[in-house]
């Protein structure tokens, strides 16, 4: 599965579920108090997320023993010929694969209600703590930005929460699994194997640090490109009127070319797509020249060894992979939630202390 | 969606064929380190041959320096065409708007017009990204996956012919009932936008009104249609997942079963059995991709939907083969009767008027009596549902728009200024201005003072829908706009209602002395500001009730004296 990650999405757009997503890194001040204050938002959703992330587990197990089983029932049942073995194992595959897909659906499903429940609570209290804001908050804020606030921010979160949360769990049962998995059938060759994890995190970070400018600059392009459209189209009267949708065309035109230049930079080079399944390739290189040399060197190992463990380097370097992208929206999510906590804390506007009702008009 | 992708053109439609080949190279540069691999195992290590292994690991690094080449290079191209198309597309969605009338602009809704813009338009552009990079990788290797598994064995392979199309019917079942269900999940989402946007921008109306209560049940109510239709959704895509999944394993059982049968009976070899597998999986995970990118193409087939709703729309009011120029000046409503949508009511109903070239008019009327309807048919801001409208004796269907619109100058009543500069402003309906009329105008809408005392004066920077400046400044800007423009009809729509009494006055004569020879028609909410017009009208309910002299009207009108003893005193009877 080399990219299947379509990295960056032109923000601010709605996120297109998992993988999809690619953003700024964007700073978040306090990750702890801003995790803390938003678990209290989930309140007694937080029994049916356990239960979803139990559900997660059996589903992740299942797919991990079901594998393994796979390999299991060729070397021990139909390589000895035994096939009332054989009929036991696919009767208990069967069973397993069944339940499997019950717990997927419900884990979805109640994931999707967990997350649709909270963002539509944050909107609610977005929305009341917005009405309580003095005036002149918003004479200083613009509302295009109050508007994404409500809007992108919250899908965001929403998004997020539906998907990217049991993908990220069962990402990284699946990684401990293989890796067990791994050491299981060689030590040797899972320390060789997991010399070029490092490697990729580095490359990875040095290719987010050097492409960031680009996304920068595209998000604030982006805005104003955002910007223009919000004031033009509600203005669209006084266009109208003065005959100006020529001019306004070629105004929009001239923005427009400017966005586009800078997301097509900020799209192409940050591909870390193609550079992640290159360093993959080199990955199983390495195990395959390695383990040819151990073999060769009459290390105890088998060619069948080797072949299974290039399977579950795969299986263990997919998820590597999902889990950054992942770990990317969460990020921003989380700096959505603090931007929406950030207007919820604004001082709001009351009454004076001294304040009497009017009672005579 | 695919009718989208005429804008898929010029350089982009170039970098859209380039990109996949630039995958096809990725790919195939990855499918050829098994078979090194293999090489090396079978090979190398069977020959015991140590430089034969680091040959082929050479070969192996050369294959993954050029599928990395294949992979930037289709990231690049991918973008390129991506975000070209998306400009092309934004380009051309933004232009049609322009050229709306406002009946359709009314029905699609302000706010839903700028989803469209910003959010539709990035959700098109994403799938466009995500086909290109993606989605040719995966039915390639999902095809090449089942013509292998053939060619392996014939007899395994009929669990596609069970598997595949249980699989294409439960994708097909399931996208059908989930296109609506996201096309109106995009409703709800401009319902809530739409709140949103009355709360933010009239923030000042709510709270003077004390309504915040009304608009958080309203905004309650959408967001509560927002979460279920969510909800719903969601949940329709989320069977497809456990659907496919369970599908494709219980292929592989089916393989394992009757494989491992036939090799009992010894008719096939058990290498067969296991590659088999391996194909099966290698299939399953490419088909997963692909419902993950048809997942994402219901929401993308929305966003597409809603833009084509708008790039298909005809425009109500364009001009035509036979419109011509203006003759002349003197404006006439003929039984004009006027709604704003099929289903609304009549706003205005049997207007006949007349108004000569120069005359000076005044409106006046209560709240919702139809008074700015009336004057938005003139320049055709929408047109007259029945009966017409002529200017020097031509239907203004007839006239040319451009030509129409510049000889007359309505200012609004709510006043929409642009960020840029005052002087953009200023010159925005004549951008040959020259600094002696913009000087002028400014002085006659009573807005130089104020200009002068800011430190850039004309240069002084408006901020997005002139918020830097108060409500009166804003009004005093638009008017010097449409004076700037040199209207030979002036209509001024209660738009000097933030002004104080003193400045409406200094206002009134300049405008008097300014426009002698041309046409002024004055809404006005404070009877002062028409008392001294040539003819008043007065509108009540969509009708004309009285038309005279402020005199006669006293006289006559029994609703004129009530507004005329209310806002100046009972002594105004005397004096008239």
């Amino acid at each position: 599965m080399a990219n299947e990650k379509v990295m960056p999405v032109i923000g601010p757009g709605i996120p297109n579920g998992p993988g999809n997503r690619y953003r700024i890194n964007e700073k978040i001040r306090n990750t702890k108090v801003t995790i803390k204050r938003f678990i209290k938002y989930l309140g007694d959703q937080k029994k049916t997320m356990m239960f979803t992330f139990l559900l997660c587990l059996i589903t992740t197990i299942v797919s991990i023993i079901g594998t393994r089983m796979n390999g299991e029932s060729v070397d021990n049942f139909i390589i000895k010929g035994d096939m009332a073995g054989l009929y036991n194992i696919c009767l208990i595959l069967t069973a397993m694969y069944l339940a499997s897909a019950v717990t997927t659906y419900f884990q979805n499903r109640f994931m999707v209600s967990i997350a649709q429940r909270t963002s539509s609570d944050i909107r609610r209290d977005l929305y009341r703590s917005l009405q309580m804001l003095p005036l002149k908050y918003f004479d200083t804020h613009s509302s295009g930005d109050l508007m994404s606030r409500l809007t992108n921010d919250v899908d965001n979160i929403n998004m997020t929460l539906s998907q990217s949360i049991t993908q990220f769990f069962s990402g990284v049962i699946n990684i401990a699994g293989m890796l067990i998995a791994m050491v299981l059938l060689s030590p040797v060759l899972t320390l060789v194997g997991l010399t070029t994890t490092p490697f990729m995190y580095l490359l990875t970070k040095f290719i987010v640090k050097r492409t960031q400018p680009f996304f920068i600059k595209q998000q604030k392009e982006l805005g104003v490109l955002n910007g223009y459209i919000e004031e033009r189209i509600s203005g669209q009267k006084a266009i109208t009127l003065f005959g100006q949708e020529e001019q306004v065309k070629k105004d929009f035109e001239k923005i427009n070319k400017k966005l586009t230049k800078s997301a097509i930079f900020a799209q192409a080079f940050s591909g870390i797509g193609p550079v992640n399944n290159a360093i993959n390739n080199l990955t199983y290189l390495i195990i395959t020249v390695c383990g040819a040399y151990f073999i060769l060197a009459g290390m105890d190992l088998t060619i069948g060894m080797v072949f299974t463990f290039l399977l579950y380097m795969r299986n263990f370097t997919r998820p590597i992979n999902e889990l950054m992208n992942i770990f990317n929206s969460i990020q921003s999510a989380l700096a959505g939630v603090e931007r929406v906590f950030e207007v919820m804390d604004e001082p709001k506007e009351k009454d004076s202390e001294r304040a009497k009702k009017v009672s005579n008009l | 969606m695919f009718k989208l992708l005429r804008y898929l053109r010029e350089e982009a439609a170039i970098c859209a064929v380039i990109a996949p080949l630039m995958m096809i190279l990725e790919v195939s540069m990855d499918l050829i380190q098994p078979k090194l691999m293999a090489d090396i195992i079978d090979i190398g290590i069977a020959n015991q041959d140590i430089s034969y292994v680091i040959l082929i690991g050479e070969e192996m690094i050369l294959a993954a320096f050029i599928g990395l080449i294949g992979g930037i290079g289709n990231s690049i191209f991918c973008a390129i065409a991506a975000m070209k198309m998306g400009e092309k597309l934004r380009q051309g969605l933004f232009d049609k708007i322009q050229t709306l009338a406002f009946l359709e602009i009314d029905k699609f809704k302000t706010s839903s017009l700028i989803t469209r813009l910003t959010n539709d338009i990035s959700q098109v552009q994403n799938m466009v990204l995500m086909v290109l990079r993606g989605a040719f990788r995966s039915p390639l290797v999902c095809l090449g996956g089942i013509i292998m598994a053939i060619a392996l064995c014939p007899e395994l392979s009929l669990v596609f012919l069970v598997a595949v199309p249980m699989i294409v019917i439960a994708l097909i079942i399931i996208l059908k009932k989930s296109f609506p269900l996201f096309t109106a999940l995009q409703e709800k989402m401009d319902r809530i936008n739409t709140v949103m946007r009355e709360s933010i921008l009239g923030v000042r109306v709510i709270k003077a009104f004390t309504i915040e209560e009304r608009q958080a049940e309203r905004f309650g109510k959408a967001n509560f249609d927002l979460m279920n239709k969510g909800v719903e959704a969601q949940n329709m895509n989320m069977i497809l997942w456990p659907i496919v999944t369970l599908v494709m394993n219980m292929s592989v059982i089916a393989v394992l079963w009757v494989g491992g049968n036939m090799a009992s009976h010894g008719t096939i070899a058990i290498g067969k059995v296991m590659a088999f597998v391996n194909y099966l999986i290698q299939i399953m995970s490419s088909l997963i991709m692909m419902v993950m990118l048809v997942l994402n193409f219901s929401r993308a087939k929305a966003s597409a939907d809603r833009i084509n709703e708008v790039l298909h729309t005809l425009p109500s009011i364009q001009d035509n083969d036979s419109s011509g120029g203006m003759k002349g000046f003197d404006i006439e409503l003929k039984n004009v009767f006027f709604k704003y949508n099929e289903h609304s009511e009549n706003v205005l109903t049997d207007i006949s008027l007349k108004i000569k070239e120069g005359e000076k008019v005044g409106i006046i009327g209560a709240t919702g009596s139809g008074k700015s309807s009336l004057v938005n048919l003139i320049p055709r801001l929408y047109d007259a549902t029945e009966g017409q409208v002529l200017i020097g004796g031509i239907d203004v269907k007839k006239i040319k728009l451009k030509e129409l619109r510049e000889n007359i100058g309505l200012i609004m009543q709510d006043n929409i200024i642009f960020s840029g500069t005052i002087e953009d402003n200023l010159k925005f309906g004549n951008c040959n201005a020259d600094r002696v009329s913009i000087d002028c105008a400014v002085r006659d809408a009573q807005a130089y003072e104020f200009i002068m005392e800011k430190e850039n004066k004309y240069q002084s920077l408006v901020e997005q829908r002139g918020k830097n400046f108060s409500g009166g400044q804003k009004q005093r800007i638009s008017i010097a706009r449409s004076l700037i423009k040199k209207p030979k009809i002036l209509i001024m729509d209660d738009s000097s209602s933030a002004l104080d009494m003193a400045t409406e006055a200094k206002l009134q004569s300049a405008i008097k002395a300014r426009m002698v020879n041309c046409t002024v028609v004055i809404i006005a909410q404070r009877i002062s500001g028409v008392m001294d017009a040539d003819k008043i009208i007065v509108l009540d309910n969509g009708k004309i009730s009285a038309v005279g002299t402020h005199k006669e009207l006293l006289r006559n009108s029994e609703i004129y004296r009530k507004i005329a003893v209310f806002q100046l005193g009972e002594e105004v009877l005397l004096i008239g």
